[in-house]
């Protein structure tokens, strides 16, 4: 017994010891409450509002799936990014609320502990090569403590590089014919992980990668191929099976929606994203420089430090003849030359030739694969440091580090003379000297201890990222996004306090974040990345549209129509307008007009001869309705993202309009019965009633969650048969 | 074995395809990105290709400067023959070029440029991966590829063959059949449509022919023979071009940087030169992306480094000092007025002064790095051992580094260079990165196959930074779209179509609106035209009037008469001239005046009546009478090299047709022949009698049918010559 408890004991050391780095490494964030990570604006304002209604839901027993505070209300899974199925979320969302809003302790340790993850999971991949335990640490946190590992800080991105290494781990045991299906089911388990964190371009990335392996090892083990076949076959499978809660749902929203993405106007699914956009987001050669030296980024500091690519370098050829090593290196060649985007010909012909890679615009985030590549090498190069066949080459190693360091340091001195205009780095270039100078010191000779110096100056290096990198709260010019956040709370209290569940609309340059998730206060405005086309395609804003979706406040400095009057103004200094005529959110209709096609319909919806509150069209041959004064105006019973329930009593037949975004999957019964709803006006909800009181409930039924669930179920049940099987062997 | 011998050339093509994938697999993206080839060069396929798919020649072009001979004018390649195949692709049914079928002609180009660097290394005994490796360094990278219009490009896939066979000469292979053979290849180069780079070549060539000369053990009188004959074949060759080019050049004038044009027998001016000469710091551009330089010959650092480590192991290879030499010669004269040669070559050389941009020299310093970086792979390849292998991995590494060392330096300046010195970082890495592949290659630890791979790979990669990364993204609109006015006046084309008579237009629009809306203009944008005309007093109202101009196409008018009568999307109006003369009509009186400037004067002058007179340098045999009665002239068919007018004299007169005189325009009067006029200094004119008469003028110049039976000629020698075989190797140089 007690020799189990010692064994258990030994198991935990190495996790242990990568938890106590990896928080030591964030002790900004978790050990002090003096900084955040939240420092930019699509944290702040587009993540923060999405987990912020995500907590809120799971807090009341829901799931989100629906979220009605944006944009009129459009599907919460289906836009991905807001990782409703991710699990590395779960915790937060489940997290206990502080009087209902997400701690900032609790987004710091969530922030944290992915990294701790990634780290055990880069471990695994660096033992499964027989890299020594010091030196697999040592790269496990090269990789998930420095460059993008440590830089990309939107969550639903960063979890993705969570997964990454133990997909390839699986991929490369399969290769080397250790239970190939087995691995190559787990492999696809991992990666189908990855595609859960919401974000679609880690998860290509990472994909591409696994696909080119293989396909590399179909040719190359010509003796295996059916094995290797059948493994890859699995890896799909469960690839596909995993992410599905997230992918179906999210394939079926992207192909209605249209996305931001850099080009001059949203684009359809069927529009490839214009190459020049991935121009922009291509990783500049300046960034290039970034891996080594910190400061020299233009939008994702790629900062891997001096000391983790020359001991790479370093592993690559003093262990070239090992199998893995050429598939490191082909990994941190391939991420190198894709992120360079259009500066090569590579990442432009993946654009050109693989369907679906033009959606992933940012090629300069494929450096999280050279990472990976890299800091594989670097674990391969830290064993051989003390290896005395390649003596000579550590010696060469030690010079390069010790020139490196005098130029980066004289370099610096100079600069710092001339007064010459840095980019960022400050002083920080002349620190990473000194480290480069220190493991000259090192490296001259061969001791027990170099591995660990070495390892404790690469940890320094990538530290130097975190030095300017996280708002302190002191520093009000970079920590005011979250106090913006908070300077609208009483314009969310004014509109709370105002019958009829009004909408609102505020104009983001005066309110740059997702107001409505943010405050629970449904709004025709919100930051997105997408909006469903059905929205879009109108003239969104046009006081008439607004005025159908019940728009009845505005936030904002100036009025954006001549008819709102002043109604309040906010100690922030926005005024909120009322636009008197903004129609109930809902009501009756007794005529239904019929619109030959969209365009007429989109045209009839601007016509003023129409009368909104009294009629209403549909594409095509609207249903028959009677014409009569009704008892009473519809109303709401109980009203949640994903269920309404309204009770209506009509005069005669009509329709009850809810001016929330018509969506194919919300469905709709009258007292118990399944009714179909109309895309009233195309684009709001209605359900035809006949005479008499009616309860009406619409609900929120996306098919595609539903089977998505339940292929992740079933791939997630293959998993645990696959991962049991071989613990029972 | 003989299967495997294609698999490297198709390997190369379609490496070549997939780099310009931007072209064909995406409809972003256009090589059509510079004025000159979207308003002037486009504008002339178009004509031609619409004259082809009519089933006519396009030898005239009456659309530009009141009518000029197309063929002539060489720039619109139709002598040569991989230009016809683009012509001959389908068009749309509208009859405009298809963007795809442009697109794949640039590709096409590319394709064949590489494959004769391919052959030129295979025949210098290079391995498949060298010569694959030279190939696309070739078509990928240097001058030839930064001058993309088509007319030099093709000229480029010459090179590389003519030196071919001129190298098999210098190894001691037969000089009599390799010069044939180099000569008609050369004369393929002049058949290409400029002369820029066929000089160069030929330059080249002598310079070889000369050096083998010197080399004979024993100079006989009979070795001359061999590159007589090459130079020969050259003429026959390229006679289909070289002759209506030499037949309407003396006729011409050429706008080439002076305030007015020059003539043929004027020489450019030297300090035109200068802005057109590589420069001292210009040369960086060999190996740094984006420097400011006319005519960047971006290579890249791989390729440049693979030359220099290739001459270095490979000195002792005769083909590699030779080439090296042909590389410097290109380098020197690219220089310019930097050094004395180019300037004594101006000076004493005929005709070299029409070349005047001596940085495209640097086409022969392309061919030599491409040459040298495939004996550098090869050397590699094959383990050799040398200090230099070491060396070169040491500059290269430290070349690398002191490039980053500046970049960061620039980047932190913001420097106002290659993006902020952005670029220049690329080179360091990519320095850095061969010297690496240097190190672990020529030590065995890399597999041959990659050790082959990995620099090709370097190259490609590295020469994307080349022209195609900086063609404008169609649907970025951000930036300016060159070609927008081409696809804008549509509407003023139709207009313009829609007004019935025979008129012509004037314009100010930057591109050649006439080629490109099958309009008649009084002008367009043409790099030489005939001095008849533009020795007029060309903008004068009377002039304009005289040549029918009815319509001005422009943003303001020219003359406070105009009156606007329709306005286009763009803003661009139509102004309609308040009189026009006919095209054709008939004068009754002539006026000798033998001196051609006093005869534009006499023209210009208020006693001379162009209604009713006609200016000749002589009197014609055939005297024309006066009379009361009334003559009528008719235009009855008309396509661009035949016109058909009916006329009705009431005596004996003068027929003038206001169409540009060329030689090459014939007259039948009544299906008879007749002697045709240059009436009034710059039109045509044919005599009459009393009565009505059917006149045809016809375009049929001599030099372009006597022309092109030279060419046949010297393609049926070189076929004969091709099909006997070859004597046996003789010494071997090297």
């Amino acid at each position: 017994m007690r020799v189990a408890s010692f064994n258990t004991l030994r198991r935990l050391q190495i996790p242990a010891i990568l938890f106590l780095i990896v928080v030591g490494f964030y002790w900004r964030l978790v050990l002090t409450n003096q900084y955040t990570w939240l420092h930019g604006p699509d944290y702040a304002n587009q993540v923060m509002p999405w987990y912020q209604f995500e907590a809120g839901e799971w807090h009341h027993h829901r799931i989100p799936l629906w979220d009605p505070y944006e944009w009129a209300g459009q599907s919460i899974i289906g836009q991905g990014q807001p990782g409703v199925a991710d699990p590395l979320n779960l915790p937060l969302f489940w997290w206990p609320l502080r009087k209902s809003w997400l701690s900032e302790g609790a987004m710091h340790w969530f922030y944290v502990l992915p990294h701790w993850i990634a780290a055990m999971g880069f471990y695994a991949l660096c033992r499964e090569f027989a890299r020594s335990k010091i030196a697999s640490v040592i790269a496990a946190c090269l990789y998930t403590l420095g460059g993008l590992g440590s830089s990309l800080d939107w969550p639903q991105m960063n979890h993705a590089t969570v997964w990454g290494p133990v997909a390839l781990l699986f991929v490369f045991r399969a290769a080397r014919g250790k239970t190939p299906i087995a691995s190559g089911v787990l492999s696809g388990f991992f990666l189908g992980l990855a595609w859960l964190s919401g974000h679609h371009q880690i998860p290509i990335y990472f994909t591409l990668t696994t696909v080119g392996f293989w396909i590399h090892f179909f040719i190359v083990e010509k003796d295996r191929r059916w094995q290797i076949a059948q493994a890859a076959a699995a890896a799909m499978i469960f690839l596909f099976l995993v992410s599905a809660i997230q992918t179906l749902p999210a394939l079926e929203y992207g192909r209605e929606a249209r996305r931001w993405a850099g080009a001059e106007d949203a684009l359809k699914w069927n529009q490839p994203v214009p190459y020049y956009v991935h121009e922009t987001f291509s990783m500049s050669p300046q960034s290039m420089l970034g891996i080594l030296l910190p400061g020299f980024d233009t939008s994702y500091p790629p900062h891997l430090g001096f000391i983790a690519v020359l001991l790479g370098l370093f592993g690559m050829v003093t262990t070239w003849e090992e199998r893995s090593t050429h598939w490191f290196t082909a990994i941190a060649a391939g991420g190198f030359f894709y992120s360079l985007g259009a500066n090569t010909i590579f990442q432009g012909l993946f654009y050109a030739l693989v369907p679906m890679i033009e959606k992933a615009r940012v090629a300069a985030i494929a450096q999280i694969i050279f990472d990976l590549g890299i800091c594989g090498l670097a674990a391969a190069g830290i064993d051989q440091l003390g290896n005395i066949e390649w003596a000579v080459w550590r010696k060469r190693l030690a010079w390069t580090f010790g020139t490196a360091g005098l130029i980066m340091m004289s370099t610096a001195a100079v600069f710092t003379l001339m007064k010459i205009i840095w980019p960022g780095a400050e002083d920080r270039w002349m620190m990473s000297g000194w480290l480069a100078l220190a493991c000259w010191l090192v490296l001259r000779r061969n001791t027990k201890q170099t591995v660990l110096w070495i390892g404790f100056l690469a940890f320094t290096e990538i530290s130097l990222t975190t030095v300017r990198s996280w708002a302190s709260n002191d520093a009000k010019d970079r920590s005011r996004l979250l106090e913006g956040l908070a300077s609208g709370y009483d314009i969310a209290e004014f509109v709370r306090t105002r019958p009829g569940a009004p909408r609102m609309s505020f104009v983001l340059d005066d309110i740059p974040y997702s107001f409505g998730d943010w405050w629970g206060i449904e709004t025709i405005e919100a930051m997105v990345p997408s909006t469903p086309e059905e929205l879009w395609r109108n003239d969104v804003w046009s006081r008439r549209t607004n005025e159908l979706f019940g728009v009845r406040y505005y936030a904002s400095k100036k009025p954006r129509f001549a008819e709102l009057s002043k109604l309040f103004v906010s100690k922030s200094g926005l005024q909120v307008w009322e636009d008197p005529d903004a129609l109930p959110r809902i009501w009756n209709v007794h005529e239904a007009l019929a619109a030959k096609d969209l365009g007429k319909a989109l045209d009839m919806l601007q016509d003023p001869k129409i009368d909104l509150r009294k009629q209403t069209f549909v594409i095509g041959s609207p249903p028959k309705l009677d014409t009569c004064d009704d008892p009473a105006p519809p109303v709401f019973v109980s009203r949640v993202p994903n269920r309404l329930v309204i009770d209506a009593n009509m005069g005669c037949r009509g329709m009850v309009i809810v001016d929330d975004l018509y969506d194919k999957n919300w469905k709709a019964t009258v007292d118990g019965r399944v009714v179909p709803v109309v895309e009233a006006y195309a684009i709001v909800r209605g359900v035809v009633v006949d005479k008499g009181p009616h309860r009406i409930e619409l609900i929120y039924r996306p098919l595609s969650v539903y089977v998505g669930a339940l292929l992740s179920l079933f791939g997630l049940a293959g998993v645990c048969v696959v991962v049991f099987g071989r613990v029972r062997r | 074995m003989s299967r495997r011998r294609w698999i490297a050339p198709l390997l190369l093509v379609v490496a070549i395809v997939l780099f310009h994938w931007k072209l064909w697999l995406t409809n972003q993206y256009t090589w059509v990105e510079s004025p000159d080839l979207a308003y002037q060069v486009l504008p002339w396929y178009e004509f031609s290709a619409y004259e082809l798919h009519h089933g006519r020649l396009p030898l005239w072009d009456p659309y530009t400067f009141g009518g000029q001979p197309l063929h002539a004018g060489m720039q619109a390649s139709l002598a040569y023959p991989v230009h016809w195949l683009f012509l001959a692709a389908p068009m749309r049914k509208s009859g405009w070029l298809y963007g795809t079928a442009l697109n794949w002609y640039y590709i096409l180009i590319r394709c064949l440029v590489a494959l004769a660097m391919y052959w030129f290394c295979r025949d210098l005994k290079r391995s498949q991966w060298a010569s694959v490796l030279a190939g696309l360094i070739y078509s990928l990278g240097g001058v030839e590829i930064t001058t993309d219009w088509p007319q030099m490009a093709h000229a480029t896939v010459w090179a590389p063959i003519v030196f071919l066979f001129l190298f098999r000469v210098l190894r001691g292979r037969s000089a009599v059949r390799n010069g044939i053979f180099a000569g008609a290849s050369l004369g393929a180069a002049w058949l290409c449509g400029h002369y820029a780079y066929p000089l160069f070549i030929s330059l080249a060539a002598v310079g070889l022919w000369i050096y083998w000369l010197a080399t004979r053990p024993r100079f006989q009188w009979a070795d001359v023979k061999a590159p007589a004959l090459c130079f020969l074949f050259t003429g026959l060759v390229g006679a289909a071009q070289l002759l209506p080019a030499a037949e309407f050049a003396p006729l011409a004038r050429r706008w080439a940087g002076t305030d007015v044009p020059l003539g043929w027998g004027e020489k450019i001016p030297y300090h035109l030169f200068d802005p057109l000469s590589m420069s001292a710091d210009g040369m960086f551009s060999f190996i740094f992306p984006y420097l400011n330089q006319n005519y960047a010959p971006y290579l890249g650092i791989c390729a440049v480094g693979l030359a220099f480590l290739g001459a270095a192991l490979m000195w002792r290879e005769q083909a590699v000092r030779v080439v090296s030499m042909i590389g410097i010669g290109g380098l020197i004269y690219s220089l310019g007025s930097y050094t004395p040669i180019h300037g004594w070559l101006y000076a004493l050389v005929p005709m070299i002064e029409k070349a005047r941009a001596p940085a495209m020299a640097t086409l022969l310093v392309s061919v030599a790095v491409a040459v040298l970086a495939a004996y550098a792979l090869d050397s590699v390849l094959a383990l050799e051992k040398s200090e230099w292998n070491r060396w070169f991995s040491i500059g290269l590494a430290v070349f690398g580094f002191g490039v980053l060392v500046v970049g960061s330096v620039l980047v932190a300046r913001r420097a106002d260079v290659m993006n902020g010195g952005d670029y220049f970082l690329l080179t360091g890495i990519y320095a850095a990165m061969l010297a690496l592949w240097l190190a672990a290659a020529s030590h065995g630890r890399l597999s041959r196959s990659w050790a082959a791979f990995c620099p090709i790979a370097l190259v490609v990669i590295e020469l994307t930074k080349g022209p195609s990364s900086t063609w404008r993204n169609q649907e970025d609109h951000s930036r300016p779209n060159i070609l927008t006015p081409l696809a804008e006046d549509y509407k003023i084309a139709q207009f313009l179509h829609s007004e019935r008579g025979q008129w012509r237009v004037e314009t100010d629009v930057p591109y050649s609106f006439g080629d490109w809306w099958g309009i008649e203009t009084i002008d367009g944008l043409v790099a030489a035209v005939t001095s008849n005309i533009i020795d007029q007093d060309f903008f004068s109202p009377r002039f304009r009037e005289f040549m029918s101009v009815r319509f001005r196409v422009a943003d303001k008018p020219s003359r406070p008469d105009q009156r606007v009568v329709f306005e286009g999307p763009r803003g661009l109006k139509v102004y309609e001239n308040p009189g026009w003369m006919p095209r054709a009509w008939i004068v009754h009186e002539v006026v000798v005046e033998p001196n051609a400037k006093a005869m534009s004067a006499r023209w210009t002058s208020d006693g001379f009546d162009p209604r009713r007179q006609v200016l000749l340098k002589s009197q014609p045999p055939a005297k024309l009478e006066t009379c009361q009665g009334s003559d009528a002239v008719e235009i009855g068919s008309r396509i661009p090299d035949r016109v058909e007018l009916k006329a009705d004299a009431a005596c004996t007169g003068m027929v003038i047709l206001n169409d540009v005189y060329c030689p090459g325009w014939r007259v039948s009067v009544d299906g008879k022949s007749q002697p045709i006029y240059e009436a009034d200094g710059f039109v045509r004119g044919v005599v009459v009698d009393k009565g009505k008469h059917t006149v045809v003028f016809e375009y049929s110049p001599w030099s372009v049918k006597f022309g092109v039976l030279l060419s046949l000629i010297g393609l049926a020698g070189t076929i004969f010559v091709g099909r006997r075989k070859e004597e046996p190797d003789g010494v071997n140089y090297s």
